[in-house]
């Protein structure tokens, strides 16, 4: 029913702006792509499966209190990438990142193995139905929760001291420091909420989708389509992004294979490329 | 107030300001004249803390800034309305001014952005705009606004009369001189030599990266040479 596919890509939709929008914000401050972004998403997927199987914790309270660890881990992929010169920063840190990539996800693997895993929670077969719509439990459940972050994650970038500052430096890294903001204390806390988010994000999917050491890859990669869709450093734009990606995925879904899915993110990703690599938006304005 | 000392400094290896020895007190209004690349704004950014120092010391109420980063010299109290304004043009006045106020707390803020209204009541009437769709005089305008929110001891201007009308050129000096006399310190840099210079206590020449003059600002409109090299093509 094409309202129930609108609904679950928007659902899904909600869940990508998490990830593509801690990645453009991290490009707009540090001007860097963090190419290890989805291996984040796969570390938290990983790490809400095993809490759960473990000690019975629902992966929405596994992506609150993981938070100490991946901030920890966090501070530790900047401190790397702190560490390059600014002048080189732009390709290094791209090196960079993909090399912690790999670090994480063969690391999965080692341990985990390249097993597909997921959470099976007592409330995963069950639906909501709303007049003729019927949606799964875990999809109403992690659409809601990425919803507070998202207004959450909002609020601290519009109406926050630090969020003024966060989009100061966005656009005018000069000119902010002259006003006394210390840009390496903006770069990370930048960082810090984009590796938040993307751990939050995946602790929520891991019971929507089949988590693998290289699932990541996925989500780097509909994450830029996201981030080009919307513009290079631009919120709004991930957002929006975001909502398409994961409805246009949802509406091919009937007409091709599952497994085709995927392939509808890069198709996208070219088009743009080709015919409006500035994004939806013009590129005009930034954060 | 600022004492500039033999300074040589420059963008990585290339040196643009040689032997620069300046100083402005407290109380004072101060500008530092000179043509197209003579290295003005490149002397206010080496105050600032972007230039490499290869020679020298900048001193700011008797401590060095040498080597110090941006944002911690204008925490020590200076502010800088720098050369083509930049202000962030989309964020609005109001965020704006706010991120001038980023080192003071919560009533203080309150305070100065009181104060910076009274001053511009342009700037109240529009603080919820888009920073961006301000007209040339009023971003300018809040530039100086936004300069004047972290509450500091000396305000440098760089060219603030830059493209601007008469009408908002004489509300910017107006302006400067309005807040000299309130105790703020002034570095004002201008190609607007005459009215810079009758405005300030004190100018400096600045030609190719180097102080080829210096005195008060009236006496320096009476030089010869001066009169000869910039008037006399005005
Ligand atoms: N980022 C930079 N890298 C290298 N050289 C620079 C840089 N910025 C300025 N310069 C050089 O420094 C010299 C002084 O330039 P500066 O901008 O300080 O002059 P100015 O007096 O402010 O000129 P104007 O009146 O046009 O603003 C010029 O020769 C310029 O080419
Ligand atoms: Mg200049």
């Amino acid at each position: 029913m094409l309202i129930e596919l609108i609904l679950n890509g928007l659902i899904i939709g909600c869940i990508y702006a998490l990830i593509a929008v801690g990645l453009t914000l991290i490009f707009g401050v540090m001007r860097i792509i963090n190419m290890c972004h989805g291996d984040l998403v796969m570390l938290g997927m990983y790490a809400s499966i095993i809490l759960y199987e473990k000690y019975s914790i629902l992966p929405y309270f596994s992506a609150i209190l993981l938070q100490p660890f991946f901030l920890l881990l966090g501070a530790l992929i900047y401190k790397l990438i702190d560490h390059i010169p600014l002048k080189q920063r732009e390709m290094n840190s791209l090196i960079l990142t993909l090399g912690v990539s790999f670090v994480i996800s063969t690391s999965v693997m080692l341990i985990f193995s390249a097993d597909y895993r997921t959470v099976t929670l007592p409330f995963s077969q069950e639906v909501l139905q709303l007049g003729v719509i019927r949606i799964g439990y875990p999809y109403v459940i992690s659409s809601a929760f990425s919803i507070v972050i998202i207004v959450l994650f909002y609020y601290l970038i519009m109406r926050t001291k630090i969020g003024r500052a966060i989009r100061a430096v966005a656009s005018d890294p000069e000119t902010a420091s002259t006003l006394g903001i210390d840009i390496k204390k903006i770069s990370f806390l930048t960082y810090s909420i984009g590796v938040s988010l993307a751990s939050i994000a995946g602790c929520i999917i891991s019971p929507i989708l089949y988590a693998y050491p290289f699932v990541g890859g996925i989500f780097i990669i509909k994450a830029f389509v996201i981030v080009v869709l919307g513009g290079m450093g631009s919120i709004h734009g991930a957002f929006l992004g975001a909502l398409l990606l994961g409805v246009g995925e949802s509406l091919i879904i009937p007409y091709f294979e599952h497994s085709m899915k995927d392939l509808f993110a890069f198709i996208l990703f070219i088009l743009f490329l080709l015919f409006k690599p500035t994004g939806i938006f013009g590129g005009k304005s930034r954060v | 107030m600022l004492e500039i000392k033999n300074l040589e400094a420059g963008y990585k290896s290339i040196v643009v300001l040689w032997d620069i020895n300046l100083h402005v007190n407290k109380g004072e209004i101060v500008s530092i004249v000179g043509p197209n690349g003579a290295g003005k704004t490149s002397l206010i950014k080496s105050i600032l803390g972007f230039l490499d120092i290869k020679r020298g010391e900048i001193k700011f109420e008797k401590n060095l800034l040498n080597n110090l980063n941006p944002n911690k010299i204008v925490s020590r109290g200076i502010s800088c309305v720098v050369e083509g304004r930049k202000i962030f043009s989309d964020l609005t006045v109001e965020d704006n001014l706010l991120l001038g106020a980023y080192n003071l707390k919560g009533a203080e803020v309150r305070n100065r952005i009181d104060f910076v209204f009274e001053l511009f009541p342009i700037l109240k009437e529009r603080r919820k705009q888009m920073s961006g769709t301000l007209s040339g005089g009023e971003q300018q305008i809040l530039a100086i606004g936004r300069a004047l929110m972290s509450k500091p001891k000396l305000l440098i201007l760089d060219e603030p009369s830059l493209g601007l009308s008469p009408k908002i050129v004489s509300l910017i000096y107006r302006t400067v001189k309005q807040l000299n006399e309130l105790g703020i310190t002034i570095l004002l840099v201008e190609q607007q030599i005459t009215r810079a210079l009758k405005l300030s206590h004190r100018g400096y020449i600045l030609e190719t990266g180097r102080i080829v003059k210096e005195g008060q600002g009236i006496e320096l409109l009476k030089d010869e040479q001066v009169i000869g090299t910039y008037l006399g093509l005005v």
